[in-house]
C-alpha cells in the first residue's frame, strides 16, 4: 500500500537531520534570543544556553588560553 | 542594537572559569567590566564611534580581554562575550578553518588582541570573518502556536502538478520537488488568534517537507477505525484516488492487490 508505507521511507530519510542541536535548533535559538532581548524580554536563559553552546564550539580555544 | 550586559558578562565568565555565577559576581570588578561592556556603543549624541557591528564587536572583543575586569580568564571571557554578542544581534559566529583541531588562530588573535597588539581595523576585519547573518527564519506553521487545538489533518485528495509547480486556485507554488501527486490535507485548528483563521490547507509532497506528520496523523487515525485500518485505507483510497497509467479511480481489485503487497513485505 503505497500510500501508507512508501512515504514513511522517504519522509524518515528527509528527518534524520533535523534534531535538537542542529543548525536549524541553533538559528532558532538566536533568533529567539534576539528578538526577545530586542523587545526588553527577559533572555536569561537564552543566554546561558548561547553561552554553553558558543563554549562547546570554541573548546579548543578556549582550553588553549587558559594555560 | 542589542549591547551586553553585566549579567551577560557573568554568564559569560561562569562559563569560562567553570565556576559558579555567586562566585563571578563577587570576583569581578564591575566597574572595569561595565567600562568593557559600554565601550562598542560610544560616541556622542546621535553619533556612533563605531557605527559598524564587526568594529564594535571588535572593540568588545579588545575591551573585555585587556580590562582585567577578572582576576583569571579576562580572554576566555572576552572570545564568549564576543560570540554572545554577535548572536544577540542575529548572527552566527564562524570558527576560523585553521582553529581545527587545537583552536589555534583563535587563541592567538584572543592573546593578541588582550596585549592591545592587535590594530582595531585588522582585528575588525578578522571578526567580520566569523559573522554570519543568520538566513530568514522559515515561516510560522500555524499549528505550532500554543493555545490552539489542532486536529489531525484530514485527507481530501491528490493534485498532480507540472513543471515542479503546484496550482491551488490563483495560488502557484514553484520548485515543488517530490512524488507526483501532491497530498491535499486541510487540518482544523480551534480556536483564534491575531485574527487569522482556523485552518491550514496543507499541500503535502512526499520527500518535501509535511508528508511524515500527516502520514502519521491518517494511521493513527486508521489505528482507531472501528473496522481497522484496511477498511479505513479502503474507505480512503477506493474510487477517490487515480490510479495506474491511465489515471482511472482506483478499483477495489487493485486496493486489495496492493494491501496485499504491503503486507507482505
Amino acid at each position: 500500500m503505497s500510500r501508507k508505507a512508501a512515504p514513511v521511507e522517504a519522509e524518515q530519510e528527509a528527518r534524520e537531520v533535523d534534531v535538537p542541536g542542529s543548525p536549524a535548533s541553533e538559528d532558532d535559538l538566536i533568533r529567539r534570543a534576539t528578538a526577545d532581548r530586542g523587545a526588553g524580554r527577559d533572555t536569561g536563559r537564552q543566554v546561558e544556553e548561547l553561552v554553553q553552546l558558543a563554549a562547546k564550539r570554541n573548546k579548543a580555544a578556549l582550553d588553549r588560553l587558559a594555560k | 542594537m542589542n549591547y551586553l550586559t553585566l549579567d551577560d558578562f557573568y554568564e559569560a565568565a561562569a562559563e569560562a572559569l567553570g565556576i559558579d555565577l555567586a562566585t563571578v559576581r563577587a570576583m569581578t570588578n564591575d566597574t572595569l567590566a561595565g567600562s568593557a561592556l559600554a565601550a562598542p556603543a560610544a560616541g556622542f549624541g546621535d553619533h556612533e564611534q563605531y557605527p559598524e557591528f564587526p568594529v564594535k564587536t571588535a572593540v568588545l572583543l579588545q575591551a573585555v580581554a585587556s580590562n582585567h575586569a577578572l582576576p583569571d580568564g579576562n580572554k576566555r571571557t572576552a572570545l564568549l562575550c564576543a560570540v554572545l554578542f554577535a548572536n544577540l544581534n542575529g548572527y552566527r559566529w564562524l570558527e576560523p578553518d585553521a582553529d581545527d583541531p587545537d583552536g589555534d588562530e583563535t587563541a592567538e588573535v584572543v592573546e593578541a588582541v588582550a596585549t592591545r597588539a592587535v590594530p582595531l581595523a585588522a582585528l575588525s576585519a578578522w571578526v567580520e570573518n566569523r559573522l554570519a547573518p543568520l538566513p530568514p527564519a522559515p515561516p510560522e506553521i500555524l499549528a505550532s502556536r500554543p493555545s490552539l487545538v489542532v486536529y489531525p489533518a484530514e485527507y481530501i485528495g491528490d493534485l498532480a502538478y507540472t513543471d515542479n509547480a503546484v496550482e491551488l486556485g490563483e495560488l502557484i507554488i514553484r520548485d515543488v520537488h517530490g512524488y507526483n501527486p501532491a497530498g491535499v490535507y486541510v487540518r482544523r485548528i480551534s480556536g483564534k488568534t491575531d485574527g487569522i483563521s482556523v485552518a491550514e490547507i496543507i499541500i503535502s509532497v512526499v520527500g518535501d517537507g509535511y508528508a511524515q506528520e500527516e502520514l502519521d496523523a491518517e494511521n493513527a487515525e486508521a489505528a482507531r477505525y472501528p473496522l481497522g485500518p484496511k477498511e479505513f485505507w479502503r474507505s480512503r483510497l477506493v474510487g477517490r484516488i487515480t490510479y495506474g497509467p491511465d489515471g482511472h479511480p482506483m478499483t477495489n481489485e487493485e486496493f486489495e492487490a496492493d494491501w496485499a503487497e504491503s503486507e507482505g513485505g
